[in-house]
């Protein structure tokens, strides 16, 4: 039987991905303050421990060879071995990054030995170097330990037919095997059979370990080592009250003489470490919050879909027993199915709640980022999160990590200056970056932060006039806020020169256009000299939205709620027409709103002519407004979003659909869809009308 | 059919050791993720095998064992420590802590299998 490794390779990459963020945003934090607990170097231990067994597992032998060192320096740390110098966690990350470029190259089969030689020789110096203590402190004595021959720890597992003997070990080159017993203590156990009534009995007595199989080589057995009992090694914690003192004396003299390797193969130590006591009362405290399993996320949608279908049903019920001739009949049909609809919403909730998650899980990629970002730009910077256990919509992190990694990037780049202009401007040195997150008015408020230079508006607005993103006139009519909005369209860069990190013009409108697309909103402030603060609104959710039913013609459309500014009935002298005749515009408090007639767009017959005979409902998207003409709106619910694309296709103007309580579908308008379609128009009119 | 507890905090090791275990003959295998999670899975069932990672968080695989031995039931179930290190330390350890035996990590399913049916023949 063997595995298939391939399968295992794509789970130990996510898994890796996870390790990777923990392990490197503790190490970022030592380096920023200096120290490093014992937790947390426990922490580092384990995540790279396991990153080398189960990369060893499955089968990326030079992934594990490296991995192996950087271990072997976190458990020296670990174990005071060797003592934590803040230079440290640089050579540690640095390690980190190389152990991500072997695994990215051996996974793609793209690894020669000698490629992973000169890959890792200069890290492995530096490493092995700090692990021997020849590089520490001078003042702090080292305890050197014998050096550990960098062994592949993956030897010819499968490639071997004498199923995979490490028989390079050099610690144990008695006992070449995979696996062995602990000689048996069943034997022992049985003529001991009663005492386990009797903790202190128990205690007392010491098993005999001897060997009892020894079937092939493939077996390896203690018959040499002094044992313990397990209650016995419980004392040594003070775990258990009741002691047997005579016993616990030799165990104390075995911890003393343990911190010296020689004598440790010889003698045997108390198994349990005082820091993993205190690691697992803190995880006895923790234990009701470790109660968490992992779920898709299809599930989750899958769930909330078949309660979707359950609140439409509802519906359905409510409105066919309106129909029930008996009143008395009737009223007590519908009193309790208000109440199956209250635990419907109850169940609605408990589900949103399991999509949500905390802010965290975004903001734990940046530290890395703005750290690598920082030192290749020579920047000094400060980042700071606010909101760690806000919580967000799973659905929404995929979305969002892209755009706020692009504005932090950025803000290192353009926003920051280097520290000499920074002391220049009477600014102190360190650069400050902060990220937010809130919940307020129904609504998620991230906000990305920075004390730099801030946007030169002027510069920005010059050059979407020079591209021809804007005319002349909205130049001039433009507020400075409005203008530094443009660096949000395509191709808009105050970037003089194109520098690495960022600066292409490209990203700042896909950051837009993905904000949009998870239904949010932007919004940018900047102060030449003070720094930017760029706010990004989300809804919660992007499961169920409020919406607004509106009639259009003898179609009936859902808008979402949250887009809409105002509305009202037009009077013939608020509507001015431009261009050839077929643009509208609404004139409102001295702006003009381009019009938009909703039977046009989706070819409906128009049930007036005259615009001041519908009603105009003003919606917006960024700084962009547009007035939908409709016929008149209806009544306000929430609706459950079911996408579109998913099911049927995309359609323009259309974002989504959903069910309605009589079963028929509905249909959500896609606001930012329409003002894309309204500006198009509008630009193809002023190219129109520059060319004749 | 022996009930079996694997405790990892890898979920791709946990599936390795689920995946050989089941093709062995091994079907009730009982997954957990850590000491704590594996110690709180171990009370509310009576396996007759625990197979345990070392390095977890929360709750250390030796830790667990000891916890394991001291409750009545598990006192003389067989408990096999997955471990990537073959050193004297670690069996010294692996042995104190009150382990049946020690499987080397990564580990070929047909050596598992064997470990495991002779401790759960014995």
């Amino acid at each position: 039987m063997s595995f298939d490794i391939s399968k295992y390779r794509e789970m130990f990459i996510e898994e890796a991905e996870e390790l990777f963020e923990s392990a490197d945003n503790v190490l970022l934090e030592a380096e920023n303050n200096g120290s490093l607990t014992d937790e947390e170097m426990g922490q580092l231990f384990r995540d790279v421990h396991t990153l080398k067994g189960s990369g060893a597992s499955v089968e990326l032998k030079l992934f594990a060879e490296f991995t192996h060192d950087v271990e072997n320096m976190m458990d020296k740390l670990r174990n005071h071995k060797i003592e934590f110098i803040p230079e440290m966690a640089g050579v540690l990350i640095d390690g980190l990054d190389v152990m991500k470029e072997i695994l990215d190259l051996e996974v793609a089969e793209n690894l020669t030995r000698e490629t992973f030689t000169e890959m890792t020789t200069a890290s492995l110096e530096e490493i092995r170097a700090y692990s021997n203590g020849t590089v520490a402190k001078k003042e702090e004595p080292v305890i050197i330990e014998t050096p550990v021959t960098c062994t592949p720890v993956v030897d010819e597992v499968l490639d071997n037919d004498n199923f995979g003997f490490f028989d390079d070990d050099l610690n144990n080159k008695k006992e070449n095997k995979s696996y062995g017993i602990f000689a048996d203590d069943i034997d022992k156990d049985q003529n001991n059979f009663g005492f386990f009534d009797d903790d202190l009995e128990a205690v007392s007595d010491s098993f005999e370990y001897t060997p009892i199989d020894k079937e092939k080589e493939n077996f390896g057995f203690f018959d040499d080592v002094p044992s313990l009992t397990p209650d016995a090694i419980m004392k040594t914690n003070n775990i258990e009250q009741k002691e047997n003192t005579s016993i616990e004396v030799p165990i104390k003299e075995t911890a003393v003489i343990a911190n010296n390797k020689e004598e440790v193969s010889s003698v045997s130590r108390p198994t349990v470490p005082r820091a993993s006591r205190e690691t697992k009362e803190k995880a006895i405290k923790k234990a009701s919050t470790n109660n968490n399993i992992r779920v898709n996320l299809d599930k989750i949608d899958l769930l909330m879909n078949n309660v979707g279908d359950l609140v439409i049903t509802n519906a359905m019920l409510t409105q066919f027993s309106s129909t029930i001739e008996d009143s008395k009949t009737r009223n007590s049909v519908l009193e309790r199915l208000e109440l199956l609809e209250r635990h419907i919403r109850d169940m609605q909730d408990s589900i949103m709640s399991i999509r949500m998650v905390p802010m965290e899980s975004i903001y734990s990629k940046f530290p890395k980022v703005v750290r690598d970002i920082s030192k290749k730009l020579a920047k000094k910077v400060e980042f700071k999160h606010f909101g760690d256990n806000v919580e967000i919509d799973k659905a929404m992190i995929e979305g969002l990590t892209d755009p706020l990694m692009h504005i932090i990037r950025n803000s290192l780049d353009h926003g920051l200056e280097t520290p000499e202009e920074r002391e220049a401007s009477g600014k102190t040195d360190i650069g400050s970056i902060t990220i937010s997150a809130e919940q307020a008015n129904g609504q998620m408020i991230i906000t990305i932060e920075d004390d730099g230079r801030g946007i030169n508006v002027e510069k920005v607005a010059l050059k979407a006039l020079d591209q021809g993103q804007i005319d002349e006139n909205q130049y001039n009519n433009m507020t400075d806020n409005e203008k530094a909005m443009l660096v949000f369209g395509a191709g808009v860069s105050t970037a003089d020169q194109i520098s690495e990190i960022s600066g292409r013009g490209v990203g700042m409108d896909v950051v837009k256009t993905n904000i949009q697309k998870l239904g949010g909103d932007l919004k940018l402030d900047t102060k030449l000299g003070e720094g930017t603060v760029l706010t990004i609104m989300l809804p919660l959710t992007l499961a169920i939205l409020d919406g607004l039913d509106i009639a259009v013609s003898d179609q009936k459309y859902i808008l979402p709620l949250s887009s809409i500014v105002e509305s009202l009935q037009p009077t013939s002298d608020m509507i001015k027409k431009i261009g050839d005749g077929t643009q509208d515009l609404l004139m409102l408090r001295e702006e003009f709103i381009p019009i938009v007639r909703i039977h046009q767009l989706f070819g409906l017959e128009s049930s007036f002519e005259n615009l001041e005979d519908g009603m105009l409902i003003v919606v917006k998207s960024g700084n962009t407004k547009v007035a939908l003409s409709i016929d008149e709106f209806l009544n306000q619910h929430q609706v459950v979003v079911k996408p579109l694309d998913k099911n049927f296709r995309s359609v323009e103007g259309i974002g989504a659909a959903t069910v309605r309580g009589d079963g028929s579908i509905g249909l959500i308008l896609d606001v930012v869809g329409i003002i894309n379609a309204q500006m198009n128009i509008e630009k193809n009119m002023n190219k129109a009308r520059k060319a004749s | 059919m022996a009930k079996l507890l694997i405790v990892d905090d890898s979920t791709m090791l946990r599936d390795m050791l689920n995946y050989a275990l089941n093709e062995g003959g091994y079907t009730d295998v009982t997954e957990a993720v850590d000491g704590v999670d594996g110690l709180a899975k171990a009370n509310v069932d009576n396996f007759d095998l625990i197979i345990t990672d070392v390095n977890m968080p929360n709750m250390d695989g030796l830790t667990l064992i000891g916890e394991l031995r001291k409750i009545p039931q598990y006192s003389k179930k067989p408990i096999l420590v997955l471990t990537t290190e073959r050193s004297d330390e670690m069996k010294t350890k692996g042995k104190a802590s009150g382990a049946t035996g020690w499987i080397v990590k990564p580990f070929v399913p047909d050596q598992l299998l064997k470990a495991v049916n002779i401790v759960l023949s014995r």
